[in-house]
């Protein structure tokens, strides 16, 4: 191999490796960063104590 | 649905961007309004068809003084709140934790039902917040409105843009609070900022859904002469003078025990300020009074709506309109 023929193979290496790596980190970024949303999906099941509802057509206690 | 990544076991953080508060969530842990969660990377709602409160009002409690009057409206709330009001007077529900709370199980469609068995011609989010059970909301008012039945909103209007305008296009009525208009009592009192909220009255009041405005007069807080006047200023040049605007009485709650109730002369003084300074409707509310509960017309002062607690008395009006002097009341009448 001559010695030009070796810097162009470096080079291309090189810029493969660059754009691999650019490409990489900016995947790693995006998975890594928080998620954002506005709306949220609903869950299965609710963490506190379900009953019936009581005397609906009295007026509520609270203000509002 | 933002799919999540799992790095040896690391779940992401999740952002909401429902509020102004842009919670950055913890996997397991809750937002501010401890009802929206971060479950393996997804926001998720805890309360989304688990109403805590489910009442029939009349409209007059919301209070919504130029919407429908004398009409029964089915109520609802789920716990949580995204503000933390020191002087909060539901704090029994919008300071719970889900987890904490008895709550029953209402799909949209259930809520509906609900609102056509008690003949409501209106139904109301209101005594926590319908901004953190966004998505019940706003699901329920899709399915009122295609049913007939008007969606109110009595919220403090804490909100981003982008929803609260998709909320607002299914709306008919609000009544939002501007508890001050000064953001250190915003940042101080409810945790919160003042900004956002004038955003949401702008955006409200462009839409041209029935508004109307509720300020809680809290003694040595934002009870004195020149905070009044700087506030009805703001809504007469930002939303008109024809907004109705409930002055409220304070009374020592939650974390507010140390303060006395407002007095009937600081409400009636209150008043006054918003009445010289132009505005047509004015009122006083959580307390008796004879003149303040009361809608007389703006253009030759006949009692038009004499109201008594959350009762009607006489209403004269025609057609919405004074039957006087003929002048237009604002207002949805029927």
């Amino acid at each position: 191999m001559t010695r030009r023929k070796f810097l162009e193979a470096v080079v291309r290496i090189g810029s493969a490796a660059a754009v691999m790596g650019t490409v990489s980190l900016r995947w790693i970024a995006e998975k890594t960063s928080p998620k954002r949303f506005i709306r949220a999906a609903q869950m299965n099941r609710y963490p506190g104590k379900i009953k019936q509802a009581e005397s609906i057509n009295q007026q509520g206690k609270w203000s509002g | 649905m933002n799919e999540p990544v799992k790095l040896r076991g690391y779940v992401m953080k999740v952002q909401c961007e429902l509020c102004p508060k842009y919670c950055l969530i913890d996997s397991g842990q809750s937002g501010d309004c401890r009802v929206r969660i971060n479950l393996d990377g997804v926001l998720r709602t805890v309360v989304y068809g688990y109403p805590c409160s489910i009442h029939v009002d009349p409209v007059e409690k919301k209070p919504l003084f130029h919407f429908l009057p004398a009409t029964a409206i089915l109520s609802l709330a789920t716990v949580g709140c995204n503000l933390h009001c020191l002087n909060c007077q539901n704090w029994e529900i919008s300071q719970r934790n889900p987890e904490d709370s008895i709550v029953s199980q209402y799909t949209p469609k259930d809520i509906i039902a609900l609102t056509q068995k008690f003949q409501c011609p209106s139904l109301a989010y209101t005594y926590t917040d319908p901004v953190i059970y966004y998505e019940y909301a706003l699901d329920t008012a899709k399915l009122a409105k295609s049913a007939d039945i008007r969606n109110v909103l009595v919220t403090a209007g804490y909100i981003n843009p982008q929803p609260w305008e998709e909320l607002l296009k299914y709306t008919d009525a609000a009544n939002i609070d501007l508890k001050s208009i000064d953001d250190d009592f915003y940042r101080t009192i409810c945790s919160a900022t003042l900004k956002p909220v004038q955003q949401s009255l702008i955006r409200a009041a462009a839409k041209g859904i029935c508004l109307e405005i509720t300020n809680l007069i809290i003694p040595t807080l934002n009870d004195k002469p020149e905070q009044i006047g700087e506030l009805v200023k703001w809504i007469k040049n930002n939303l008109g003078s024809e907004i109705p605007l409930h002055f409220s009485r304070f009374f020592p709650q939650y974390k507010m025990r140390n303060l006395p109730s407002t007095s009937a002369q600081t409400l009636d003084m209150a008043r006054q300020i918003a009445m010289d300074e132009g505005m047509h409707y004015v009122y006083i509310g959580n307390i008796a009074s004879k003149e303040g509960q009361n809608t007389y017309c703006p253009g030759c002062k006949k009692l038009l709506i004499e109201r008594s607690g959350y009762r009607i008395l006489r209403n004269v009006l025609e057609n919405g309109c004074c039957p006087d002097c003929g002048r237009k009341i604002y207002g949805v009448w029927k």
